[in-house]
């Protein structure tokens, strides 16, 4: 086993009580002192510690040129952090908010991701797009989509998005270490909720799923924010005898499919639930896996909870209305397992 | 000015290698051989060798969808382009890349770019690895008209003045974007002048004398080398043949076309002062000529023999499995 | 000296073709190179085209109008004015890449391991099974690991010899009721299919039928040699004789004959209620022991009504034999969608002119019915007297 997996249960070494915020610090921090060629770029991460306080402290200990802050140019950031990552560097760069990241899609899509394809095997681009989206803070249509689906449709990208404070130290660090261009894609209600985090060199593989909660009667697999919201409905599911096991993916791409498939074949129904709208969303995708590979083993069809196909509104009763909450999936729940 | 004979003399064959080229995969696209389209440098070489002449294997271009001559300045492997050009697995790319895509990070070409404007901000970044690391490697970026006008240049010439970077931006001014010709697309005549905005030093050169490229570009490499920050260089050329292989050119008059193409052509006008200054003769001129076709010849042939493109597996997607 | 030929040269990514326009030299006009030699219109413009060689124009082979694809040779310029023109080289050979196959997902089969009591249905399987009351266990899947509708509806229409007459009765006044005359009789399942069957090939297939008496003697040498019966020895008889008359195995379609994909025979099965068809498969590949071993398993297995779906499905042609009813010849009805049934009689003994003399042999009526959509008098005329040939022992 590797040294990785057996560092992935948060009991062995010490843990700290982390925000989710600290605890990607901690992995930009710890890659940063074990390797000088990672360094971070974006808008506001220097004096200002990132819109989300993630690099706060960071310019002091590593200095503006490995904590390098730009101005407001999308596509600049990102295009210098592919021609850096190209030439030998290790860059971490930071769009504020997923929904800019159409700003930069060129340098994304069409350069990070197919250089060492379209180069025949010439170069290789180990770039971490940071970024972060979800709704649930009245930042309204332009500051607030599940945009995931895109980046998970273009060859040659990985899609990590963590749930946990530790998830999200380990995830980090391995898709720093990692020699292919990453999504990593935070949620903005996330970087204040706290949780144990393994102090110390903690990397967690990419394209492994935790099971987060074992059931025996559904399957739940989600991602990102809906994962707490999953567990508290797993919670009160299971004060009425409905035992559902809960799925965090952790990277979309590589996906785990074994993990998943397993968990089917013995509780026989499917559930995937994504804060990202229904229509095109990743649950499109896990839902066929699971009816085109364990067809005869479901007892259920496979069914997906997703955000409504709309942009995301300001007032916060609508905000609310359109994504899933604890509430929808516990209601859903029941009426798969019936 | 002084140019050294034997770098005069490099100058010229580059230029002539870079031209036959362009002919000889023309040839290859009329015998129906090549996939997809290509687009001619034809014009331009000066640009492309002056430039080049100053660049070490560790320093890095990136170039554009007419990148065939960069890639040759560069010092590429004629029969691993020809091959690429080819579908061939002996390729450059092993046929996955194709003409806009060829690339040889071995030489430092950071690849031909398919998109207007999309090597910018990568050579940017290279030039941002060299001050990173504290080398005194340079990128030269590569660039037409058109991408002058996109947003990549704007974001990127900002970077590179703002941190210093050793980056020098080329802007290989044909004439036409496409179709749309450069008086239509600026409302200033000299394109040089947006350094002035960016703050960093604007140059104007004629790109038809290769003895003024390679000055221009000689003091713009230097200062990038020493620290001293990013250069704009624009080179006056002429495109003589269309957008890409095939383009009907209604956007300009066969007259037009001729017209430049015989006051415009950057290996007659070496030829002139080569020949006029006696740095050499015609026939030392034509001397070179033949080897270069020769050098062709044997590139296209030994190209033609390759295996065709093997099937893609999934380490060429994922370099992390 | 040499000779170049000069293409139509592939001008644009979407050219497969140019319409030649004009020669700009005439044939022993010397030209440049680089020098416009003519011109070719495209989807786009029309263009010139350069000379690629210097030299002198020999041959001239396109004429204004001509469509003419990319890369034919048009022209050929050689560097004198009268060399002799030879013959244009070959064109290098195609390099074939490998194939590349598009992934598709691939779906498994059955659930996962361990749970072989399971049984794999597809959810519209289940809901018809449901719907005809067929037990699902112990269906064999005719495709795949999979019970699917078809193999449900297989069951349904064959199991009737096993389940109890049912189904309601035609319309009408119930049993009894004074002045109606006598209450119909339920049909069962499989006399309802019979009949629908029986009535659909009658009214929508033109059928035709030959007939050919044929002497027994050597078959009856071959199949006792063998231990077998004539009913063997025939199967495996007109098992090859298929062989070289595939036609019979077709089916009729509108859109086209539909070929059989092996010589599957079904052999017809007589029950008490009426008339199975089960089908032995491959006979033709079979020797006469094992024909003799599977027609006995299927005849018995159709009267204990254990048939598998799939052993009820495929065959391409049908053997029916009344001869153990004492019957001498008979026309039997087309089984839809086989193209031919075989009527066999009773063999019996009769006096038969051989080579001038009386002699009595073993004699069998064989009646072929035939869907002439399919099939004519002369390829089932064909047929039978190949049979014939094969049974009386000139052919093997």
């Amino acid at each position: 086993m590797p040294p990785s997996e057996a560092a992935a249960a948060p009991t062995a070494a010490a843990t700290n009580e982390l925000f989710y915020s600290e605890a990607l610090r901690e992995a930009l921090r710890l890659e940063m002192l074990r390797d000088p060629r990672v360094f971070v770029m974006g808008e506001d991460i220097a004096e200002h510690g990132g819109a989300f306080q993630v690099t706060a402290g960071l310019l002091v200990e590593f200095g503006p040129d490995r904590i390098r802050q730009t101005p407001i140019s999308e596509i600049g950031i990102v295009g210098a952090g592919v021609g850096a990552a190209l030439t030998g560097l290790r860059p971490v760069v930071e769009l504020m908010y997923i929904d800019f990241s159409g700003l930069a899609i060129d340098q994304i899509v069409n350069q990070a991701a197919q250089n060492r394809f379209m180069f025949g095997g010439q170069a290789r681009v180990p770039l971490v797009v940071r970024t972060q989206g979800g709704s649930g803070r009245g930042n309204a249509a332009q500051h607030s989509k599940s945009l995931e689906a895109w980046f998970t449709h273009v060859a040659g990208l990985k899609v990590v998005m963590p749930a946990t404070p530790a998830d999200a130290k380990g995830l980090l660090a391995a898709a720093i270490r990692d020699d292919d261009p990453v999504m990593f894609i935070e949620h903005k209600l996330l970087y204040r909720t706290k949780g144990p985090v393994p102090a110390g060199e903690y990397v967690i593989p990419l394209g492994k799923a935790d099971v987060k909660r074992a059931g025996r009667d559904l399957t739940i697999v989600t991602w990102s924010r809906e994962v707490l919201f999953a567990l508290e409905a797993a919670e009160m599911l299971a004060r009425d005898g409905i035992e559902a096991e809960v799925i965090d993916l952790r990277s979309l791409v590589p996906l785990d499919r074994e993990t998943i498939l397993a968990s089917v074949r013995r509780t026989r129904r499917l559930l995937v639930v994504h804060e990202a709208i229904l229509r095109g969303g990743y649950g499109g995708e896990i839902a066929a896996l699971v009816a085109e590979e364990a067809f005869d083993d479901l007892d259920a069809p496979p069914r997906r909870l997703a955000g409504v196909e709309t942009p995301i509104p300001y007032a916060a009763h609508l905000e609310r209305g359109v994504v899933p909450q604890v509430e929808d999936i516990v209601r859903v729940a029941r009426e798969i397992v019936g | 000015m002084t140019i050294d004979r034997a770098d005069a003399l490099e100058l010229y064959r580059v230029m002539r290698t870079i031209r036959r080229f362009e002919q000889r995969s023309t040839t290859l696209f009329g015998e129906n051989k090549i996939w997809g389209t290509i687009h001619s440098y034809a014009g331009e070489e000066a640009i492309a060798a002056g430039v080049c002449a100053h660049l070490r294997d560790d320093d890095w271009i990136t170039s554009t969808h007419r990148g065939h001559g960069h890639c040759i300045a560069k010092r590429a492997d004629l029969g691993k382009m020809f091959a690429e050009l080819l579908g061939r697995e002996t390729g450059y790319c092993r046929g996955r890349g194709g003409s806009m895509h060829i690339a040889d990070t071995s030489k430092g070409n950071l690849g031909a770019n398919g998109i207007v404007g999309g090597g910018i901000p990568i050579a940017t970044g290279a030039a941002l690895t060299a001050k990173q690391l504290g080398s005194d490697q340079v990128a030269v970026s590569f660039f037409g008209d058109g991408a002058a006008n996109q947003g990549t240049f704007h974001e990127s010439l900002n970077l590179a003045a703002i941190w210093k970077l050793p980056v020098v931006y080329v802007c290989e001014n044909n004439q036409y974007a496409e179709s749309l010709p450069a008086g239509r697309a600026f409302a200033v005549d000299d394109i040089a002048s947006r350094a002035i905005g960016y703050g960093m030093p604007g140059v104007h050169v004629d790109g038809r004398d290769v003895r003024l490229v390679h000055a221009a570009a000689g003091e713009a490499v230097a200062l990038a080398r020493a620290g001293g920050g990013p250069t704009l260089i624009v080179a006056e050329a002429y495109r003589h043949e269309g957008h890409y292989y095939g383009d009907p050119q209604q956007y300009r008059t066969k007259a037009e076309i001729e017209s430049w193409r015989a006051t415009f052509d950057p290996i007659t006008n070496a030829r002139a002062w080569l020949t006029s200054d006696g740095i050499a003769s015609d026939a030392e001129l034509d001397a070179i000529d033949r080897v270069v076709d020769e050098e062709m010849e044997r590139a296209v042939a030994w190209a033609e023999t390759g295996p065709l493109a093997s099937p893609i597996t999934p380490e060429e997607i994922y370099a992390t499995q | 000296m040499s000779v170049t030929p000069v293409i139509l040269p592939k001008l644009g990514l979407t050219m497969d073709e140019g319409r030649f326009v004009a020669w700009l030299k005439k044939e022993g006009d010397h030209v440049e190179a680089g020098e416009v030699l003519f011109e070719v219109e495209t989807d786009k413009a029309t263009m010139e085209v350069e000379s690629p060689v210097a030299g002198f124009v020999r041959r001239l082979l396109a004429t204004a109008g001509d469509e003419i694809p990319v890369t034919s040779v048009i022209a050929l310029i050689s560097t004198t004015a009268d060399e002799p023109i030879t013959e244009a080289p070959e064109p290098a050979a195609v390099l074939e890449p490998e194939r590349v196959v598009a992934p598709a997902s691939a779906p498994a089969v059955g659930p996962s391991g361990g749970t072989d009591e399971r049984i794999v249905a597809s959810p519209a399987a289940r809901k018809r099974a449901a719907e005809l009351r067929v037990d699902l266990a112990g269906i064999r899947p005719a495709r795949g690991g999979r019970i699917s509708v078809e193999d449900v509806e297989a069951v349904a229409a064959a199991g009737a010899a096993a389940a109890a007459p049912g189904g309601p009765a035609g319309s009408g006044a119930g049993p009894g009721a004074p002045g109606t005359g006598p209450a119909p009789e339920p049909l069962s399942r499989m006399r309802r299919v019979i009949a629908e069957r029986m009535a659909r090939s009658f009214r929508d297939v033109p059928q035709f039928s030959v007939s050919r008496d044929v002497d027994m003697t050597a078959a009856g040498t071959a199949r006792t040699a063998a231990g077998v019966s004539y009913a063997d020895v025939l199967i495996r008889a007109v098992a090859r004789t298929l062989v070289d008359h595939p036609r019979l195995t077709m089916r009729y379609d509108p859109e086209g004959l539909i070929p059989g994909d092996g010589i599957h025979l079904g052999i017809a099965v007589a029950l008490d209620d009426g008339l199975l068809v089960p089908v032995l498969r491959d006979a033709d590949t079979k020797a006469l022991a094992e024909i003799s071993r599977e027609r006995s398993t299927l005849q018995s297995g159709a009267r204990a009504g254990k048939l598998a779906a799939d052993a009820l499905a495929g065959a391409v042609m049908t053997i029916s034999n009344l001869g153990a009813n004492g019957v001498d010849r008979f026309t039997a009805i087309v089984n839809p969608p086989e193209a031919a049934i075989l009527a066999v009689g009773r063999v019996r003994d009769q006096v038969v002119a051989r080579a001038g003399q009386v002699v009595v042999a073993p004699i069998v009526s064989l009646t072929l019915s035939v869907d002439h959509r399919v099939a004519d008098g002369a390829e089932a005329a064909a047929f039978l007297a190949d049979l014939a040939g094969r049974l009386e022992g000139s052919l093997s």
